[in-house]
């Protein structure tokens, strides 16, 4: 694609934009959901506000064992104390004198009524310092209470590093370095193992579904709105005018980007006013935390830094593209509003597959996090943009697969854009008869061919 | 500055759409296309203005491969457009910027032709009763002709080089069909390169030096107009008299082409033929009222190339 292809976008962009603002259907949908934000924390606070004990799912946790072995640490119960979370209130710290190993033989014992874990801090052969979280495998406490349960022990190590000041420089050293948390459980014969591939919790499968939920709407919303866009310019036959300044690829695009920002700027406005209400409703009703806060389930974002946050939002940009691209090839492909339904019904079909392939591996996760299915959805690209960002902040998705699934939807997305070039210009000026894909695929073979005989 | 057109090919599967179009403007002027429905004419179009892909062929400005995209060219298409839902100052400003024209100067030249097409009421509707400033109309709100003249204004609102009329006067009524002219005829004035599409021959006399006639995407004539007329000789006599001559024709071999109460027009081979058949006339004492001997009009050739029953007027 050479870059005179590109000449116009931004304009297109602008246009496109200002002009998806200032639609009243735009504005009506954007005031409704600000509404629903703006009135959806002070409801549930009035819902469940009165008894908002009721909702604390109280963790599993019974008790929990502290076997130290951190130097700047006295006896570990520095990262136990001032536990704010009302789920963890019951949970009783105990200093152990025994060693890991003798303590894991012990709960083992107790088998599946076991309601105890071992909270063991220590520094890593590689140097840096882990959390170790061991519960009993088939026991009371599930993989869920004890992941939530270390983000706030991590949370509690950041306060108390702020506190040292006196310690040696190689003490002082460890703390600089970004904590990993392990979670194991013992098996029923007594050896450790990894607790990484025992499925997903309840809360944890809420946040990927959320995830999934949102990245489909704005899928389909955007998506639909690209396809809209292009046949506007064809029913009402601009498009011919607007061909003497632009190229076809750079109108493309300048309405994608158009109906993106538009999408995730009526998300994020949803969002922001989602923080607003529930700060609001907090002062308003005199509480700290409202009860909308205590119904997101504490820890499922306990991965959710920068890092990832960065890799979510590409992967999700990089999907919306793809699908976005290959709507606006859809819409090319009619000249009329009324016959968009029919054009559409690939991209519906494509969406669907990636909906429903993301909804099974989520649903997959509950049994195991990292089976062969699930690895494949993180990846494949219809999938990948859904189910990745979710699986990868709730700290389900390695990073190495969320890499891969960007490189792919990288590739996915220029092959896209490279098709989009060959057709799109045949596509766009052809005011007759709806085109089928196969005409599409037949374009694709000959790059001379564009367009019906006018 | 010259524009030229080199072999200019197109087809869909075996069907052939444009075959071979060639032409030059060395320079300014108009250069007319004609051509009956599917003769090519809109395809060739196209692919000059670089929408449509050509099989083969090359389209030159000033010898180099033209680049649409990076010129001004006014486009006025034969499918008429602009967007329905969006005001028509907000869509005028976005097609004056994509032609690289400043905001300012975009305004500036709203103004002027809004108010040359008579458009300003529309564009810049006046305050309400209340003294509120009013929108300015959506494109959906005017009639057909209206919204032919925003799309001239379109096509002109960046002063182009180079001009691409697509049937411009088609659809109109006469007052509008003048004031569209009058438009045609100053841009012609500033020395443009004017390219133009129709079926309404008066039109092309008027305006185009110049033209092509095509017929199911061959080029069955081409050239300068006066030239071509010239070469037909003058060979369309109009006769009126005062008694039937029908016999008198007859017994001259001459034919009829049409007959109406105000004169009969017949086909001769010259001058020559033409003063005998009046020395004929003369003979035999008829009154003559009118004898006109001229050059067949572009009508006339345009159905003899393309074959009568096609010309849509």
């Amino acid at each position: 694609m050479k870059s005179s292809e590109l000449r116009g976008t931004g304009e297109v962009f602008r246009f496109t934009l200002i002009q998806t603002l200032k639609s009243k259907a735009f504005i009506i949908s954007v005031v409704f959901m600000l509404v629903m934000a703006l009135f959806s924390s002070p409801v549930i606070q009035l819902i469940y506000g009165g008894d908002s004990d009721k909702k604390i799912e109280h963790s599993k946790i019974k008790k929990a064992y502290i076997c130290n072995e951190l130097p700047f640490l006295q006896d570990g119960t520095e990262i136990t104390k001032d536990i704010d979370d009302e789920a963890y209130a019951d949970v009783k710290f105990v200093v152990s004198s025994e060693d890991v190993k003798a303590l894991s033989d012990k709960l083992e014992e107790e088998g599946a009524q076991c309601e105890s874990i071992i909270v063991h801090p220590y520094v890593s052969e590689v140097g840096g310092v882990t959390v170790e979280l061991i519960r009993v495998s088939g026991g009371a406490v599930k993989a869920d209470d004890c992941k939530e349960l270390s983000a706030i022990l991590c949370k509690n190590l950041d306060k108390y590093k702020e506190q040292m000041s006196g310690l040696p420089a190689e003490q002082l050293e460890l703390l600089h370095y970004e904590y990993t948390i392990e979670m194991n459980y013992i098996t029923p014969d007594g050896t450790l193992t990894d607790d990484k591939d025992k499925g997903i919790g309840g809360g944890q499968f809420g946040a990927v579904y959320a995830i999934l939920i949102i990245v489909s709407m704005l899928c389909i919303i955007a998506s639909s709105q690209v396809a809209t866009a292009v046949v506007t310019d064809k029913s009402s036959r601009v498009v011919e005018l607007l061909l003497t300044s632009v190229r076809p690829m750079a109108l493309l695009l300048g309405k994608i980007f158009a109906m993106l920002v538009a999408t995730i700027g009526q998300i994020v406005l949803m969002l922001i006013a989602m923080v607003i209400s529930n700060k609001i409703t907090g002062r308003l009703f005199g509480v700290t935390k409202t009860a909308a806060t205590t119904l997101i389930p504490k820890g499922v974002l306990s991965n959710l830094t920068v890092t990832n946050a960065v890799i979510a939002i590409v992967l999700i940009a990089l999907g919306l593209l793809f699908y976005a691209i290959f709507a606006g090839i859809c819409g090319a492909m009619v000249s009329k509003m009324e016959e968009l339904q029919e054009a559409l019904k690939y991209f519906t079909f494509l969406s669907l597959i990636g909906m429903y392939g993301a909804i099974a591996a989520i649903i997959s996760m509950q049994s195991s996090s990292q089976n062969i299915f699930v690895k494949v959805c993180e990846m494949f690209p219809l999938t990948s943009p859904m189910i990745t960002p979710g699986a990868r902040i709730i700290g389900v998705t390695p990073i190495s697969y969320a890499l891969i699934a960007i490189v792919i939807l990288l590739i996915l997305d220029f092959v896209m854009l490279t098709l989009a070039a060959r057709v799109y210009e045949g596509l766009i000026t052809n005011m007759g008869n709806p085109m089928k894909l196969k005409d599409v695929v037949a374009m694709l073979r000959d790059k001379r061919k564009g367009g019906a005989e006018s | 500055m010259s524009f030229e057109v080199r072999n200019l090919r197109k087809s869909y599967g075996e069907k052939t759409v444009v075959n071979g179009l060639s032409f030059k403007m060395d320079g300014p002027g108009v250069y007319a296309l004609l051509g009956t429905n599917g003769a090519g004419k809109t395809t060739s179009i196209r692919m000059m203005l670089g929408m449509l892909k050509r099989d083969s062929g090359e389209v030159l400005w000033n010898g180099a491969e033209m680049q649409p995209e990076k010129m001004n060219i006014g486009y006025l298409a034969e499918e008429r457009g602009l967007y329905p839902k969006y005001t028509l100052l907000d869509q005028l400003l976005y097609f004056a910027k994509l032609k690289g024209v400043s905001r300012g100067k975009a305004m500036e030249k709203i103004k002027y032709w809004s108010e040359r097409l008579q458009l300003d009421e529309y564009i810049f509707p006046p305050k309400n009763a209340k003294g509120r400033p009013v929108k300015s109309m959506r494109a959906e709100q005017l009639s057909k002709g209206n919204q032919q003249k925003v799309q001239l204004m379109a096509a002109l609102l960046s002063d182009p080089e180079f001009v691409v009329l697509d049937e411009p006067m088609s659809g109109l009524d006469p007052v509008n069909t003048d004031l569209f002219k009058e438009v045609i005829r100053d841009e012609i004035a500033k020395d443009k390169y004017v390219i133009m599409s129709s079926h309404q021959m008066p039109t092309i006399e008027e305006f185009c030096s110049d033209i092509i006639i095509m017929n199911r995407g061959n080029v069955v004539l081409q050239g300068n107009l006066n030239e071509i007329k010239k070469s037909y000789g003058r060979v369309n006599l109009y006769v009126k008299c005062e008694q039937p001559i029908d016999n008198l024709i007859a017994q001259s071999g001459l034919t009829i082409i049409e007959q109406t109460p105000a004169e009969t027009q017949i086909r001769v081979t010259g001058e020559d033929q033409a003063m005998e058949f009046l020395k004929v006339l003369l003979a035999n004492g008829i009154t003559v009222i009118r004898f006109d001997l001229r050059e067949p009009s572009l009508h006339e050739i345009f159905v003899e190339k393309v074959g009568a029953g096609n010309e849509e007027q």
